[in-house]
């Protein structure tokens, strides 16, 4: 139905006795595609019209010249279902550029259907992989084993990063009811040197994401900087957060682990992903292109690093997007070790009043 | 000269005392584990940036706003040592 409404086609009937068709979505952006057929003959040129359409839809005699294929643009059969919450609704929205268009407005879980949340940090320092979860250690992606913990004051070159009982061998770790004070920048002092080790449960549950996303996406007509921005979504609902403040973080002495899906909670954001870990679902390219991860906030697709033969393309703008006949115009995760997913907005985004916010709303975020 | 000796060794201590906290101050920021942000410290926005992890491995890229300061944001397939004989590769 989504796919109909993109391609809903009005005819109106002008004063010198000709049927004239307008594309609702084209006329809103102020392109008019004008067949000036006589009324007469328009039984016989259904044929030719659907041509013409199917053609040249988008296409017109605007200004301009980048046009919006019709693979572009959010298709919410890619999502899981279980991730979208009620309806999604078509709102009028204004864009960065102060474009006047359609978008859409829908809510997610937060809360990935199709994997486990966590582990995060080992309970102690004789624990294997398999208890913890990942860090961003100098760019690289290691596992958080409680050796790992053992080895922090020669990563860090500090003998302050102790993060464990050296008689017990248990790690200092942050749970329950301490999440709410120790998961975020700054935290109180009593919870330095510590391993974030928080649940969704421990923030008293899941908490829904909105989102208002651009139906057709447009083309900037010069980059934009992602800023504090929450580039977009994972087809599974989960929130792709901008990168995690790893200056910040071990300021205090504290490791913010992530899962191996590359996701951890919050108070802010509950659970949301700082890098494409190739865990969540994603969306198969018959042509073997790196699969469909999600969107991001300007309505382009975002893409998985690599294609199936473990390839990278290397045609990739500064946005780390490019365009093929399939898919047009679209983004590709960095690794998940590079805390991040894209470099820039290649598309208007929809104008937020409280910039910097999670889209759930919530308390603005350090 | 008991006195004497006393300061001497008061203020011999708290010059090594300094000196050490200063040094583990210094040790602790030369180790944040934030290469992309580091690359880019010292650049403009769009600036050309590279950086290498801890295998070796090279990102090259473009200095990008995100979040509070400038990340280098890799967007040339990742270098990977030859000697590592990583099965990555690169295709336009």
């Amino acid at each position: 139905m989504v796919a109909l409404q993109r391609m809903q086609i009005c005819f109106y009937y002008d004063n010198k006795g000709f049927w004239r068709i307008d594309s609702w979505l084209v006329e809103k952006q102020g392109k008019k595609m004008n067949i000036g057929l006589p009324s007469s003959k328009l039984r016989l040129s259904v044929l030719s019209l659907f041509f013409v359409l199917s053609s040249g839809c988008g296409e017109s005699d605007s200004s301009n010249s980048d046009n919006t294929t019709a693979a572009e643009g959010l298709n919410f059969t890619n999502f899981l279902p279980e991730s979208i919450v009620g309806d999604v609704a078509q709102v009028d929205c204004t864009l960065t550029n102060g474009t006047v268009t359609t978008c859409y407005q829908f809510t997610t879980t937060g809360n990935p259907s199709d994997h486990d949340v966590g582990p995060f940090c080992p309970e102690t320092i004789y624990d294997g992989e398999e208890a913890g979860g990942k860090w961003l250690e100098n760019g690289s992606l290691v596992d958080i084993t409680g050796e790992y913990i053992t080895t922090l004051p020669e990563v860090y070159n500090d003998p302050l990063w102790v993060l464990y009982d050296d008689v017990s061998g248990d790690v200092s770790r942050v749970t329950g009811e301490n999440c709410v004070a120790a998961a975020q920048l700054n935290p109180p002092e009593e919870f330095w040197f510590t391993c974030i080790d928080c649940s969704i449960e421990d923030f008293g549950g899941v908490v829904e994401q909105n989102f208002t996303i651009p139906v057709v996406p447009v083309q900037r007509e010069t980059i934009a900087e992602l800023g504090n921005d929450f580039p977009g979504v994972a087809l599974n609902g989960v929130l792709l957060s901008f990168p995690a403040d790893i200056d910040g973080i071990v300021a205090t002495y504290n490791i913010a682990a992530i899962d191996d899906c590359g996701g951890h909670v919050n108070n802010a954001e509950s659970y949301h992903y700082h890098g494409a870990a190739g865990c969540p679902y994603e969306v198969a390219q018959s042509d073997g292109h790196g699969p469909l991860i999600g969107y991001i906030m300007d309505g382009y697709g975002l893409h998985s690093m690599v294609d199936e033969d473990d390839a990278e393309p290397s045609d990739l703008d500064e946005c780390r997007g490019h365009t093929d006949d399939e898919r047009g115009y679209h983004y590709h995760a960095t690794s998940p070790s590079e805390n991040s997913f894209i470099g820039c907005y290649h598309g208007e985004v929809v104008e937020v009043e409280n910039a910097g916010r999670p889209p759930g709303g919530g308390p603005p975020v350090p | 000269m008991i006195v004497l000796n006393k300061n001497k060794i008061l203020l011999t201590s708290n010059i090594v005392i300094c000196i050490l906290f200063s040094s583990l101050a210094q040790a602790h920021q030369g180790s944040s584990g934030s290469e992309p942000r580091l690359v880019c410290a010292d650049k403009a926005l769009g600036d050309a940036c590279d950086w290498k992890d801890n295998h070796n491995a090279t990102y090259i890229g473009t200095c990008r706003a995100i979040s509070t300061s400038l990340l280098c944001v890799r967007n040339k397939p990742i270098v990977y040592p030859k000697e590592q004989g990583h099965e990555g590769s690169s295709k336009t």
